[in-house]
């Protein structure tokens, strides 16, 4: 039997599409990568619609299931694509940091940052979730997003006035 | 209170973390310590450069750059609602002044008049159209109906003629007749 398409599944869409694909896109750093991991997401989202137990936020859970798109798209691409990626932004840096501008800066030095505080600043500015969302999608306390952001905030102010100072 | 403190209720207040109250009185506090404002600044700045360039980074394509819409020089919406105008009141102004106006005198309408003939078409009948009018497909019907009329066979002026005789005179005439009104 075909299965009716919840209205409230599109509403929830229409609200968070833009966000997962950022997300998304902050993982992959391709705009096609990033469509198909968001549609991929969806997908799952929309399967496992009824299973939501109604603990903790809807954006948590769908978030949930981007991070784990994430997961098996890197596992089926092979680690090699996103040592790649750090790699190409890594000598991209490297080789164009007094020409960079402001955005492509913190681009960079986000993409430099250690992976549980890069997931972090993604979830928080890509994905726009709050430090109780983050903490519930992650399975750990609010504090500890917290003071892992704060690192993350950290370290990205010294790459900047590195790049500033031209060191 | 510690650096680190300020650092992270800086960023909590940037990022909507913190409530009403706990924003009024951090920033009451940053007011009043010039040396706390030097830590905060910083980390609200990096919070605003870095969801700046988040947001910047990861929009879709087609919003960052959208090509301008492809118009003809001479197709403006303006210039082609003033043309409808135009051409809506011109021809409005053509129906109303059309149906007011008479009929010109060189358009006549032409009016056939067809006449029935009488059914019974007797001798009074046929005269009558006859004398109304003597030309034209009158003439021919009144002659088609008169040939198609049963004729009395006129009794024989020649004594001693039989009926089979007679009759053959009969169709001698009309068939002189027939003859004439073919040629």
């Amino acid at each position: 039997m075909a299965r009716t398409f919840p209205a409230e599944f599109g509403r929830f869409w229409r609200q968070t599409c833009g966000k997962v694909r950022a997300y998304m896109f902050c993982a992959s750093n391709s705009a096609s990568d990033a469509d198909d991991l968001a549609q991929e997401c969806y997908l799952r989202a929309f399967r496992n619609w009824d299973r939501f137990d109604g603990r903790g936020s809807r954006q948590a859970w769908l978030f949930a299931i981007a991070r784990n798109t994430q997961a098996d798209w890197f596992r089926k691409r092979g680690r090699d694509a996103r040592l790649l990626e750090q790699g190409r932004l890594a000598a991209g840096s490297e080789a164009a940091a007094p020409d960079l501008d402001d955005t492509e800066a913190l681009w960079q030095a986000v993409g430099r940052l250690r992976d549980e505080h890069r997931e972090i600043v993604h979830l928080r500015f890509a994905a726009d979730l709050s430090y109780d969302q983050i903490a519930q999608m992650l399975g750990v306390p609010v504090g500890t997003v917290r003071s892992r952001l704060h690192r993350a905030l950290k370290a990205i102010r010294e790459q900047l006035e590195e790049h500033e100072n031209g060191t | 209170m510690e650096r680190e403190t300020i650092e992270r209720l800086a960023m909590d207040r940037m990022l909507g973390e913190l409530n009403e109250d706990a924003a009024t009185l951090f920033e009451a506090y940053l007011a009043e310590h010039a040396e706390a404002r030097q830590w905060a600044e910083p980390m609200m700045q990096v919070c605003t450069r870095t969801r700046d360039a988040i947001a910047q980074k990861t929009q879709p394509a087609d919003t960052v750059a959208r090509p301008a819409s492809v118009r003809l020089p001479w197709i403006d919406r303006r210039t082609l609602a003033r043309w409808a105008a135009v051409i809506a009141i011109a021809a409005g102004l053509g129906v109303a002044i059309g149906r007011r106006s008479t009929p010109s005198p060189t358009q006549k309408h032409e009016t056939v008049i067809v006449r029935a003939a009488p059914r019974e078409a007797g001798p009074e009948g046929w005269r009558r159209v006859l004398s109304e009018s003597e030309q034209g497909f009158w003439q021919t019907k009144a002659v088609a109906m008169r040939q198609s009329q049963p004729r009395e066979i006129p009794p024989s002026t020649e004594p001693g003629l039989g009926l089979w005789d007679r009759y053959r005179q009969f169709r001698k005439e009309r068939s002189h007749e027939e003859i004439h009104q073919k040629l």
